[in-house]
């Protein structure tokens, strides 16, 4: 039995000698520093002891919230929730846990006056093990048995999924079950219609399908064990003896694996993969050993590595994460390979952002940053430089800074083991954000080249694209609420049902737009929801992409919002800005938008008003157009 | 020191570990009763640590026949070479 490993994470100095420290007096970020390290589950289990005895509460210090994670499960859980929980630290959330008696599940979900009603949770965990979900199968069964068993199954999941999202408004994961029943025929043992391990991969099939209907999502096990081998997942030893579905040394990649599902559901999963270049895209030094000189690609075993490495970099950033570069070189030098180099996978336009300077790289992804308008907590920096490495992790700790081993051949598989980018949704947008950071790049060439930067606006050609809430819409509208943190007024998150409601409800106007240029569509960037109250239209959420910031959309916005408000004949519009950790940039926005401030509380939360016939129009260069349909794509222009 | 003695040492230091608790010094008669925090849940815990430590596998009957340290270093004693 080989535990599963956090390996992308640095093992700890003096790992047990800052433990110790911890458990008398040491701080919480040192605390923090430990939960960024590599544990095994019994380290994972003592520093999970000290930090709730020495932090009962969630600290000041922290700055994630707290969220309510109910554990409903067919077996024993409490040796995982050391797990969850550190895990759940280093995702950025304070976990509170709920753990219903085991196989309680169904009583605690049916009962008003249950422990699970009493704790009422951010998130329902269903975690059910192959017998459980086996129960009442005969090896003789015939297919149309088999066939029924499965659809009795599907049925009484989806209701408790439904049960559990009705009754608490709250995110459902289902995890995915170990295939721990053993083979009655082998290798064929899917013609077996009875047999508990082929019912198990249908199961493990169908969920796939079941879920995404249900706004549910999975937890993967089954790929988990079949990625680490089912014995460093469960021992059937410690099934009889403790009821114990999975294996306690598994059970810090147990928590990675269910922390980073809430995390990707708040928004919080990484956005950018920052890569060094030399000795991490290719063998060599491009500036010592010259174009002809640097390994990669054909003829090697560690050229094919390196190669390896860029072609799952490219594949990243296809499917919507931003790539850039971070090296210590001559421009000119860093820029050769992806211009003449005929192995290289990746180009200079996959890369968004390309730094290639003599800087201390952290002030380097700083910039990046900046540049990419995004946090500096989106970032995955990658190096084979454990100076480099160090250096970032201790000037930036919100940047995430996996190991990387000196075989380039187990670097993807790594960086995919360490779920930096764990998504549970892909969008249009997603796959086509590449190019639009790609143009965004070309736009600002374009502004270092323009001196007048209003002249520069114009020359765009800017047209926003405006609609009300629609079902083609709607996954990107969710998720940009879910995850928007910076341009966002009120930091409100919503799921596809409050959308729903949204839409069918006469009061409220639910806004989106979409902007697009002479360099390309940026998609779908901004989203307004308002509520039509008497006289008054409150403006609840106002989000915006960073991507399009600084350009006149929100005085676009505004008039957009103005004319709907004089149509439904409500006189003021009533706006609000609630501060959180992220969203300072727009703490004046109603200010420059000629709003008036109407109250402040202690806790700076702000209100404001617009009387709509005092409106004067903010000036901007955007052509405001009423799409008619959801998206371009469909809209020839 | 004989061989029994080398595991409780070794034993001693990985039980300071998984107790995060550098005060426990082992004898053959310790038992769980001894060890605040030392309950079933642990017990499983300790028995994992214990085989990775060794590279060794306990069968259930030997983990049910357990009820004092000197009976686990006996065992292991078996197992080592």
């Amino acid at each position: 039995m080989r535990a599963p490993t956090l390996n992308w994470l640095p093992e700890p100095e003096n790992g047990r000698a800052r433990l110790t420290e911890l458990a008398q007096r040491a701080s919480f970020a040192q605390a923090m520093e430990l939960v960024h390290s590599r544990l095994d589950f019994i380290r994972t289990q003592a520093l999970d002891q000290i930090v709730r005895r020495r932090w009962p509460q969630r600290p000041a210090e922290f700055n994630g919230p707290v969220y309510r994670l109910a554990l409903m499960s067919s077996s024993t859980t409490a040796h995982l929730s050391a797990g969850l929980r550190i895990a759940a630290l280093r995702a950025g959330l304070w976990l509170e846990l709920y753990e219903g008696g085991y196989g309680q599940f169904r009583q605690e979900l049916e009962a008003p006056n249950s422990g699970l009603h009493a704790f009422r949770p951010d998130g329902v965990l269903f975690a059910f093990d192959a017998p459980q979900l086996c129960a009442g199968l005969n090896a003789a069964s015939a297919f149309a048995e088999a066939e029924a068993a499965l659809e009795s199954l599907r049925a009484d999941l989806v209701a408790m999924w439904r049960r559990a999202g009705a009754a608490f408004g709250c995110a459902v994961l289902q995890q995915t079950a170990l295939p721990t029943a053993p083979a009655l025929l082998g290798a064929n043992e899917h013609r077996l219609p009875g047999s508990r391990a082929a019912f198990i991969a249908r199961v493990n099939a169908g969920l796939r399908e079941w879920v995404d209907a249900e706004g549910v999502d999975l937890v993967g096990l089954d790929a988990a064990a079949a990625r680490d081998g089912l014995n460093a997942w469960h021992d059937p030893l410690l099934w009889h003896r403790a009821k114990q579905d999975v294996h306690p040394a598994a059970a810090p990649m147990y928590g990675e694996l269910v922390a980073r599902i809430l995390a990707a559901r708040a928004g919080k999963s990484r956005k950018c993969l920052v890569l060094d270049l030399d000795n991490t895209l290719w063998g060599g030094v491009i500036g010592d050993d010259g174009l002809d000189g640097i390994v990669l690609g054909q003829g090697s075993a560690l050229g094919e590595g390196f190669l390896a490495v860029q072609d799952y970099a490219l594949q990243l950033g296809q499917r919507g994460i931003i790539l850039a570069v971070c090296s210590k070189n001559d421009e000119a030098n860093a820029l050769e390979p992806f211009e003449k180099h005929p192995d290289m996978a990746l180009r200079r336009k996959d890369i968004a952002c390309f730094v290639a300077n003599w800087d201390d790289k952290a002030d380097n992804i700083r910039r990046i940053a900046q540049r990419l308008n995004i946090g500096l907590d989106s970032l995955v920096f990658l190096d084979d430089n454990p100076f480099e490495r160090n250096r970032v992790r201790q000037a930036l700790p919100m940047v995430a800074v996996p190991e990387v081993s000196d075989e380039p051949a187990l670097v993807p598989e790594m960086l995919a083991a360490a779920g930096y980018f764990e998504a549970i949704a892909v969008t249009r947008e997603d796959r086509d954000r590449g190019a639009q950071y790609e143009g965004n790049l070309q736009r600002e060439t374009e502004r270092e080249r323009h001196g007048d930067f209003g002249d520069y606006l114009k020359s765009l050609g800017m047209r926003a694209l405006w609609g009300y809430f629609d079902d083609v819409n709607r996954q990107r509208i969710v998720q940009l609420i879910n995850k928007t943190n910076q341009f966002n007024l009120t930091t409100r998150r919503y799921d596809e049902a409050d959308y729903d409601a949204f839409m069918r409800d006469g009061n409220i106007v639910g806004l989106h737009l979409r902007l697009i240029d002479r360099f390309g569509d940026n998609g779908l960037i901004g989203v307004v929801i308002a509520r039509h109250e008497g006289a008054a239209m409150f403006v609840e959420s106002w989000l915006m992409s960073c991507r399009v910031l600084g350009r006149g959309v929100e005085a676009a916005t505004l008039s957009i919002l103005v004319d709907e408000a004089r149509r439904r004949g409500a006189r003021e519009l009533i706006g609000e800005f609630i501060p959180s950790a992220k969203n300072g940039m727009v703490g004046r926005h109603y200010d420059s938008l000629g709003f008036r401030l109407i109250d402040e509380d202690e806790s700076h939360r702000k209100r404001y008003v617009l009387r709509v016939d005092e409106y004067s129009a903010v000036g901007h260069s955007i052509e405001i157009e009423r799409g008619k349909y959801g998206s371009p794509s469909e809209n020839p222009d | 020191m004989d061989r029994q003695a080398k595991i409780l040492t070794e034993l001693t230091d990985l039980f300071r570990e998984i107790f995060v608790n550098d005060e426990i010094v082992l004898t053959a008669q310790t038992n769980a009763a001894d060890l605040p925090g030392w309950d079933s849940m642990k017990h499983i815990e300790i028995i994992i640590a214990i085989e990775q430590k060794y590279g060794v596998r306990f069968s259930s009957r030997q983990v049910e026949g357990l009820r004092s340290v000197g009976d686990l270093v006996a065992v292991l004693g078996q197992k080592l070479p």
